[in-house]
């Protein structure tokens, strides 16, 4: 009989949160849609018990961070996101393409900002809980942060349409 | 900044549903060799000794399909029901429906759709493409539920008549399935894994498949420059000639055009040993479909004839589709001298809607073993060629244990015969009416039976059988999940044995709370294991039976000192290895 693993739990629940976050930080869909395979199948290799759910989630986050650095350092890694991209792959699919500007800013986001941005702005994290992820010091975390929603900013600044003045008035 | 634009940009990234499948298939595989991309993560902690969410979990997805554990499904649904935390935060409101079992947001999603028996989690031979919603299939969904009554069910009948056909989708909260015969099953997963039922109109499921999957139908076959309803063909297979049934159709229509057919000029049927024919009619046309078991086909449309190969082992799949069965006699043998034990599953209502799994069980005596056997030979038994129509998992089970021989039964029909000595199954399909009349002996003997001590010693020998080892297994706690990881004890198999065996055990219908500590041992895992809490349950999961016991302070004091010593040893000996490769690096740095 079958019983649901740790990893199929945690896949259920938690992939479209490891792809989001795979895509915010590594900027790339090919490279989120390996990440996603490797987390959960690292999961499922090595099993390991969890206090609850959001230990679990943040385990999973820090392995999607992991990866994404690791990524970063291997040849293969190049932070963009081409529409091309995203139309040949099996498993990422787009519910909208309103958000497809962003997006693409997002994926131009220099990686050091990437991890803050996606930490504070999608998990929302606090400055110190962010600090304790990624064994940074929080005054570190807050200048990255700060100096990430600046260079989020000008970029879309520079960008034409409804799209643009959406964005930057919640900026 | 809000960054709620942030967040919705990234919101509107979703796995796709094939992806999905694909990694929960390998997920829920077994554990492969940890890999190259295996992250330690040193400072997000991780809890030595976990209070067994795991194994409540996994018993209740187990008790949920009809295994067990014994234990019972509960939980407070409004608790975690009424936490908003949920992943994908409904983004699109206006397309939210709000269902009597939780809210949904149609636009994007995924729904599935299956072939499988009332209550079975099967997806047979189903090559139906997932759908993600339009923002138009939403609103025709909305306003179909909108206008559909969803009568919540105090009691589900298992044999409830229907084809088989499954739509379902999921969300953070919980897994729907609607099923073809007006019933609605609502797995909870969070925190507790439960269901709920209800019942919608008999033509809801029709409207709803025609909505997400397109009135056309999911009987059309599209193949060989054919395009016809397949729903209307007659079958002609060796033991067979007739109408296909629906849900036939439709698990052929979806095989046929899924799989590749290659022209080939030359008719090589006759080198077949097997064929399975459709005779089919569409527009006023007639065509007649051979395919051989050696790959190869003909198809004949109004007498001009065509031929195609195929993989060769695509076909037993197409025929497992229509598989008949063969009569056969009843597959198991009377045997004296063996004991007989009898376990009769039921699913009922613990406390509002939520259902729990009880099971019974017997020891039988000679008398009650001819009773049985009598009825067992008196049944219509058929062989069914694989497993590709057998729905495991269908509760109000019953199971027939004599010596390493296991039948199940399900009130579905299906039948499967496992012998521990031997690897493979076998499967049978009994009528309806046969399987009522021997549960129907299996429980008056379960609900008579008295001596649940002799039970408990019969599981306890059952699944710590004898041989020439006195070796046992203990799963570790973060084991329990994947019940892969255990330690190992090379002697004392047969002490503990006897500490077992010394309680007197009484089975327990209550339910049982996993917040105690719980030791799962067995001797192989394929009979299976005893999970013994500190509470003095014992529960057998392979047989959904639970037994209580007081004075259990020996056998809770002597498991955890054994895995109090394996523990140790464990990380003694990895001590001992890190040590070892430090010292060799070391030695290594010096000789260079």
């Amino acid at each position: 009989m079958n019983n649901d693993s740790t990893a199929l739990y945690a896949f259920r629940k938690y992939g479209n949160t490891v792809l989001r976050a795979a895509f915010a930080i590594s900027g790339s869909y090919a490279e989120a849609e390996d990440i996603v395979q490797d987390v959960f199948l690292s999961l499922h290799t090595k099993p390991r018990s969890f206090n609850d759910d959001e230990h679990l989630k943040a385990w999973l986050l820090r392995v999607t961070i992991n990866k994404c650095k690791n990524l970063r350092r291997s040849f293969r890694f190049s932070r963009t996101c081409s529409l091309d991209e995203l139309e040949h792959s099996k498993a990422i699919c787009e519910i909208s393409t309103e958000g497809r500007e962003l997006r693409e800013e997002i994926a131009a986001l220099p990686k050091k900002y990437a991890e803050v941005i996606f930490l504070h702005y999608y998990e929302g994290y606090s400055i110190k809980e962010i600090a304790d992820i990624l064994e940074k010091n929080e005054n570190t975390v807050g200048s990255l942060l700060r100096r990430g929603r600046e260079k989020l900013r000008t970029e879309l600044e520079r960008e034409d349409g409804i799209c643009r003045e959406k964005i930057i008035k919640t900026l | 900044m809000q960054g709620k634009d942030y967040k919705d940009a990234l919101n509107e990234l979703r796995l796709g549903s094939s992806f999905c499948e694909e990694m929960e298939k390998k997920l829920s595989g077994e554990i492969a060799e940890a890999d190259e991309y295996t992250d330690e993560v040193t400072h997000v902690d991780v809890v030595p000794e976990r209070r067994h969410k795991g194994l409540a979990i996994a018993a209740a997805a187990v008790l949920l399909i009809g295994g067990g554990g014994g234990g019972l499904l509960y939980h407070n649904r409004e608790s975690f029901l009424g936490t908003p935390s949920n992943e994908d935060s409904t983004y699109y409101d206006d397309k939210t429906f709000a269902f009597p079992f939780g809210s949904a947001d149609l636009h994007g999603m995924v729904f599935n759709y299956s072939l499988g028996n009332f209550m079975s989690h099967g997806n047979f031979m189903s090559h139906i493409p997932s759908v993600v919603t339009t923002e138009d299939v939403a609103e025709e969904l909305i306003s179909l539920f909108s206008i559909t009554d969803f009568e919540k069910l105090d009691t589900v009948d298992p044999f409830a008549e229907g084809s088989g056909e499954i739509i379902d989708f999921h969300n953070d909260y919980y897994y729907a399935s609607f099923h073809d015969n007006g019933i609605v099953e609502v797995t909870f997963i969070q925190d507790d894994v439960y269901s709920e039922f209800y019942r919608v109109p008999d033509d809801t499921f029709v409207k709803m498949r025609n909505i997400i999957f397109g009135s056309e139908g999911l009987t059309t076959l599209d193949k060989f420059g054919i395009k016809a309803d397949l729903s209307g063909a007659q079958l002609h297979i060796e033991n067979y000639d007739g109408p296909l049934t629906s849900s036939e159709a439709i698990s052929l229509a979806s095989y046929i055009n899924y799989v590749q057919w290659n022209p080939r000029d030359t008719d090589e049927l006759k080198d077949s040993s097997d064929t399975m024919t459709l005779d089919l009619e569409s527009e006023g046309r007639k065509y007649e479909i051979i395919i051989g078991d050696n790959g190869r086909a003909s198809v004949d449309a109004d007498g001009t004839v065509s031929y195609y190969s195929f993989a060769a082992v695509e076909y037993e799949n197409m025929k497992s589709i229509v598989d008949k069965g063969v009569q056969c006699p009843c597959p198991i043998e009377y045997s004296e001298d063996e004991l007989w034990m009898v376990t009769a599953h039921s699913m009922e209502r613990v406390g509002g809607s939520v259902y729990g799994s009880l099971s019974r069980g017997a020891i039988l005596s000679e008398d009650e073993k001819k009773e049985l056997f009598a009825a067992l030979e008196g049944v219509e038994w058929k062989k069914m060629n694989n497993s590709n129509q057998i729905g495991y998992f269908t509760y109000d089970g019953i199971i027939i244990q004599i010596g390493d021989s296991c039948l199940h039964l399900w009130p579905d029909g299906n039948c499967i015969l496992e012998v521990s000595s031997h690897a493979e199954a076998k499967f049978y399909r009994i009528e309806k009416d046969d399987y009522e009349a021997v549960r129907a002996i299996v429980t008056k003997r379960c609900t008579e039976f008295k001596d649940d001590d002799e039970l408990a010693d019969y599981l306890i020998d059952l699944i710590l059988y004898e041989d020439n080892s006195d070796k046992f297994f203990m799963m570790k706690p973060s084991g329990q999940e994947a019940m892969l990881q255990y330690y190992t004890f090379e002697t004392g198999e047969k002490e503990l044995k006897q500490l077992l065996k010394d309680i007197e055990w009484t089975v327990d219908t209550s339910g049982v709370s996993y917040s105690s500590t719980i030791y799962p041992v067995f001797k192989n895992m394929m009979t299976g294991q005893i999970y013994i809490t500190t509470d003095g349950i014992m529960v057998i999961n392979s047989y959904d039976l639970c037994f209580r016991s007081k004075g259990s302070e020996k056998l809770i004091a002597h498991l955890k000192e054994l895995k109090k010593s394996a523990a140790e040893k464990e990380k003694a000996e990895m001590e001992e290895k890190t040590d070892k490769a430090e010292n060799s690096e070391i030695s290594e740095a010096d000789g260079e």
